[in-house]
């Protein structure tokens, strides 16, 4: 474990505010909250959360979108936030995402070549014009996006959903990044395309050695693809990373009752073994607002086991049995 | 489900627009019966043409859009399309209630809570109370788990998403139909909300007696709540079976497909397997069968012929030229 992490969250904290207009009072949502993890050269991590819970706003500080309001970001060991120019603009080449909707991050008025060509030309990976079509052509055809020239010619709406999450897989892998943070990247995506989209990624991660950070809502998802890929799953919730785990070893034994909560209430494609499921356990339906500040864990307030003390102390993320968990009582449950 | 009595019944119905290309056929030459009591899940791709036949079952079809063929009779004698003004305004909402997808995002966010429920039943019904309304409100509320005292004096915008998701089909309910449609309800909800709102279907369902027609491109849900499950494609039916047919014993090859291809939490992932190539185009859809050119078992005649829904047993039917030879895994 000497290896420098490629990419790492060291206490990292982002409060965004809310409201405070002629009337409202200012509110404060702490969608990051003091979060360290780190992720090697070429490694995986899927990161799985409910909606709100700051997984994307994580995702947005690992890549220098968004300014933590304390603590740091390191790449290859340095702070992102103390490079020099040059520096910082190789960092940007080098971590690059994959949005949800890939319609609304690629402009639809401009043909896909038109889209691809500039990034490449302004980080230098190519000379000239003739080159960034070569190159384009020939990132397609790795994306399985045949006859390649036939697409670099065309316009977003004459594409499938499918076919544009290939477009903007292969503008990310266009300026040879080694971090890839994919934000609910096949969730748009019917589900019987979704694996193929993931072998996609994976296949091309044989080939150019990326690390995935990997967001999603969905742990069938999540577990598919680290499965596959090889890798850890992150869980969180509000703000805080409540879980971590080798492969699929949170979903087969959650030790946080809040992994349990969330493996109870994911579907099953199996009608015999679903309706036999009982209910997750949870003392409160709704997820608390936002802006509520709560004391101690954050999920004691739903949370069935939850003791006094869950309700007085954060706990701490500790190593119990060889996974990262945020709960005081985690021994009881692995 | 001993009864077997069929509530909706659909015969032959095609749904064509009017686009820029041509004649988009949506539905196309679609049978089915829906029983009474019964929750049936109808699962296709994105653009396989779900929510068209949803809305259509209402006779509600957009304005470059026109049923062009087709019969849908409810209850055994009411001919939907032949309705006048009046009993078309009384069938939808009394009679088969829809909740379209994002239904929950278009509640009007000037409106309380209550407001919607006082227009809603003054819509369809006139000289109720108020006194009246605010009773079947609270009662429903409750069945869905939500405070009554609390939501109906609350805005839109006060609710979570999931809340919100309550309280329309709580609205839904409340000029008490004896038909359900749920398209999509499910898919803008995180995974707790949507396994809690589940349940209160199930709920739901039993305390009413309701008919569920529960429409999602999600296989995991549908084989926690349907009874009988409808698979489509290219517009029409292409199986039909009881839930644990169409998961263990499915015989379409694209059934098969869809359910090689969804990841789960559990379960060996080295059998799934990504579904080959594009839907149809609808506007040139390819003759024969709809499913041919992604299908790994197609043969001559299913490139050149359709096949029909075929019976299988008293609740299963197969629209696939080669079902009986075939044999999967």
């Amino acid at each position: 474990m000497t290896e420098t992490p490629l990419i790492e969250a060291r206490n990292l904290s982002k409060v965004f505010a809310v409201g405070g207009g002629m009337f409202a009072k200012k509110r404060f949502i702490r969608a990051v909250d003091d979060v360290s993890l780190k992720i090697n050269r070429g490694e995986n991590v899927a990161l799985v959360g409910e909606s709100g819970c700051g997984k994307s706003t994580l995702g947005r500080l690992l890549l220098g979108l968004l300014y933590p309001t304390s603590g740091s970001v390191l790449y290859k060991g340095k702070d992102i936030w103390r490079m020099n120019e040059k520096e910082f603009k190789e960092f940007r080449r080098k971590a690059q995402i994959i949005h949800q909707d890939p319609y609304s991050s690629i402009n639809p008025v401009r043909t896909i070549f038109q889209s691809l060509a500039p990034a490449m030309i302004q980080h230098k990976i190519v000379q000239s014009r003739e080159e960034a079509f070569k190159r384009a052509a020939e990132l397609l055809g790795l994306v399985g996006l045949n006859p390649p020239e036939d697409f670099l010619s065309r316009y977003p709406s004459r594409m499938s959903g499918g076919q544009m999450q290939r477009i903007i897989l292969a503008r990310a892998l266009s300026v040879n990044p080694d971090f890839i943070v994919a934000d609910e990247a096949v969730s748009m995506l019917d589900a019987c395309l979704r694996i193929g989209a993931l072998d996609l990624m994976l296949d091309l991660q044989k080939k150019f050695q990326h690390a995935y950070l990997f967001i999603t809502h969905d742990l069938a998802i999540a577990r598919y693809f680290i499965l596959k890929g090889g890798g850890r799953i992150v869980i969180m919730y509000l703000g805080k990373i409540v879980e971590v785990g080798d492969g699929d070893s949170v979903i087969q034994k959650p030790a946080h009752p809040y992994t349990q909560a969330l493996i109870a209430a994911t579907p099953i494609p199996d009608p015999k073994i679903s309706r036999e499921r009982e209910l997750p356990k949870l003392k409160s339906l709704d997820v608390p607002r936002l802006t509520e500040a709560i004391p101690g864990c954050k999920f004691n307030t739903r949370c069935p086991y939850s003791e006094k003390i869950c309700a007085e102390v954060v706990p701490e993320i500790r190593e119990v049995k060889g996974r990262l968990v945020a709960c005081h009582f985690a021994e009881n449950f692995i | 489900m001993s009864q077997q009595k069929v509530i909706i019944s659909v015969r032959n119905l095609t749904v064509e627009f009017r686009v820029p290309r041509g004649i988009l056929r949506a539905v196309d030459g679609l049978d089915l019966d829906v029983y009474e009591g019964e929750v049936l899940g109808l699962v296709g791709e994105s653009g396989c043409g779900k929510s068209v036949f949803a809305h259509a079952l209402l006779k509600l079809v957009d304005i470059n859009g026109y049923i062009k063929s087709g019969k849908v009779i409810f209850d055994g004698t009411k001919d939907v399309y032949s309705l006048g003004k009046k009993e078309l305004r009384e069938y939808r909402w009394k009679d088969v209630a829809l909740i379209f997808q994002g239904a929950f995002n278009s509640l009007n966010p000037v409106m309380k809570v209550f407001d919607h429920m006082v227009d809603t039943v003054l819509a369809h019904e006139k000289n109720v109370s108020s006194e009246e309304i605010k009773k079947r409100s609270i009662e429903l509320l409750k069945m869905v788990r939500l405070d009554p005292e609390t939501v109906l004096g609350r805005y839109p915008h006060e609710l979570s998403g999931g809340m919100k998701q309550r309280t329309v089909s709580a609205m839904a309910l409340l000029l008490r139909p004896k038909v359900l449609i749920l398209d999509e309800p499910t898919s803008a909800l995180d995974v707790l909300t949507q396994k809690f709102f589940i349940r209160i279907l199930k709920d739901l369902r039993k305390e009413f007696g309701l008919t569920m027609i529960f429409i999602t491109h999600d296989l995991a849900t549908v084989a926690e709540i349907a009874d009988r499950v409808a698979i489509m494609y290219g517009g029409t039916i292409v199986e039909i079976g009881n839930v644990e047919d169409i998961f263990y014993r499915s015989r379409h090859p694209y059934t098969r497909a869809l359910l090689n291809a969804i990841p789960s939490i559990v379960g060996d992932i080295s059998k799934l397997k990504p579904l080959p190539g594009p839907l149809p185009d609808p506007v040139n859809p390819p003759p024969g069968c709809g499913f041919h050119p992604r299908c790994p078992y197609a043969i001559q005649i299913c490139r050149e012929v359709r096949p029909e829904l075929e019976r299988i047993d008293a609740v299963s039917f197969v629209a696939c030229h080669r079902w009986r030879e075939l044999k999967f895994d």
